[in-house]
């Protein structure tokens, strides 16, 4: 059976079939979550933020001129919302790399050993994301785990291409940077 | 080329966004510039890395809209026949329960609700009993009501005389009162007068025995 398409699904939902937005939320939830766990490195915020994305979407689809343009949409809700809740917690943004010179993570010193467990290197580069600024933490996301072309986050973001791309780069170089002050081996980080 | 273009340039080549030719041009450029190879290798080190990062994904569905019940396309098909026959079946029920008729006659069609009244025979008899157990009946409860009237007249009667009564009471008894409040006054009066006429007599008497 060929599968229906996002726009029609959305159009469907237009003309009040539940069932169609049920659909967009099975397709859409795992890309959201993963966005928002890769943002808070947190299940719960991440579940949190993934509800009020698609609640946020059932309310406010009528806006969406265009069906076509449903994943820029969904992702820049997303973000927003993610965004908001940084403000609204009063977090702290990313540390400075300078502050985390001398520090390691949760307190403990990683020595330089030559094989890292790899559910320890995961806790790590996430918890390596967290340190940068959530412009650059953002593009990072969207563009290693979500897959999307400059273009597309730029769209998302609504930003010239190129300070995509040079949001993308300061944040790869600075994730390196942090990665070899918390001792992380070399051979994890060059790709010869 | 400045440095802006260049890490564009690196971006781009990194995520396999450039087209053959672009491509073809940058990996020139790369083979003459070592710097830029080491850059790139550290980044593609960082992107393999960022391949072991978890992705968490919900384990359930984390909004759900109840949905409305799915109907067969048989029943889809099939609904409106149903509810033609649905809605003949009701028409043929109100026509029988009804008693309704239509039907032509020479003049057109009618339409007729109910049955016809039955029609019974009556003797004259009958009808003049009837009709003077009506007039009796009437009588009686005319004088009834003539009864009911009077007595009613009567009481209302009997009603204003007693508050007529009660009022020429009360008006004569306070005629009564000006009355003796009149004479009292007069009484008064009059022994002032006599007070003051013997009081100028004896005046008098006085100045005439004194001459």
């Amino acid at each position: 059976m060929t599968e229906i398409d996002d726009t029609t699904l959305i159009q469907q939902f237009k003309r009040g079939d539940t069932a169609a937005f049920n659909e967009l939320v099975d397709r859409w939830q795992v890309k959201i979550h993963r966005f928002a766990y890769g943002f808070f490195a947190d299940a719960d915020e991440a579940n949190e933020i993934t509800q009020k994305t698609f609640i946020k979407a059932y309310q406010k689809m009528d806006m969406l001129d265009d069906p076509e343009n449903f994943s820029p949409w969904i992702y820049r809700v997303a973000n927003n919302l993610c965004l908001d809740e940084l403000k609204r917690a009063g977090r702290r943004k990313s540390t400075p790399l300078e502050a985390w010179v001398e520090q390691s993570i949760e307190g403990e010193q990683i020595s330089p050993i030559d094989e890292l467990e790899a559910s320890e290197l995961r806790k790590i580069i996430q918890k390596a994301l967290l340190t940068l600024p959530d412009e650059q933490r953002i593009v990072v996301i969207l563009k290693e785990y979500e897959g999307l072309k400059f273009r597309e986050i730029a769209e998302i973001l609504e930003e010239p291409v190129n300070t995509v791309k040079s949001r993308l780069y300061y944040g790869l170089k600075k994730l390196r940077r942090v990665l070899i002050k918390w001792n992380i081996p070399k051979h994890y980080l060059n790709y010869d | 080329m400045t440095e802006q273009e260049t890490q564009n340039q690196l971006m781009d080549y990194l995520y396999n966004e450039m087209d053959d030719e672009q491509k073809a041009a940058f990996e020139k450029h790369l083979e003459n510039n070592p710097k830029l190879r080491k850059e790139l290798n550290e980044l593609q080190g960082i992107r393999s890395l960022l391949d072991n990062v978890p992705t968490e994904t919900p384990a359930y569905n984390m909004i759900g809209l109840p949905q409305e019940p799915k109907t067969s396309r048989i029943y889809s098909f099939i609904k409106p026949v149903l509810t033609i026959a649905a809605s003949l079946l009701i028409g043929v029920m109100i026509f029988a329960f009804a008693d309704i008729e239509m039907g032509q006659t020479e003049n057109g069609y009618y339409l007729t609700f109910g049955s016809p009244p039955v029609e019974e025979s009556v003797s004259e008899e009958a009808v003049i009993d009837l009709m003077n157990q009506i007039r009796n009946e009437n009588q009686l409860l005319i004088a009834a009501m003539l009864e009911q009237n009077r007595e009613l007249q009567n009481a209302q009667l009997e009603q204003v005389i007693t508050e007529l009564a009660q009022y020429y009471e009360a008006r004569r008894n306070q005629d009564l009162m000006l009355v003796a409040e009149g004479f009292a006054q007069l009484e008064e009066e009059t022994t002032n007068r006599l007070v003051r006429t013997n009081e100028t007599l004896e005046d008098i008497f006085f100045a005439l025995y004194n001459q």
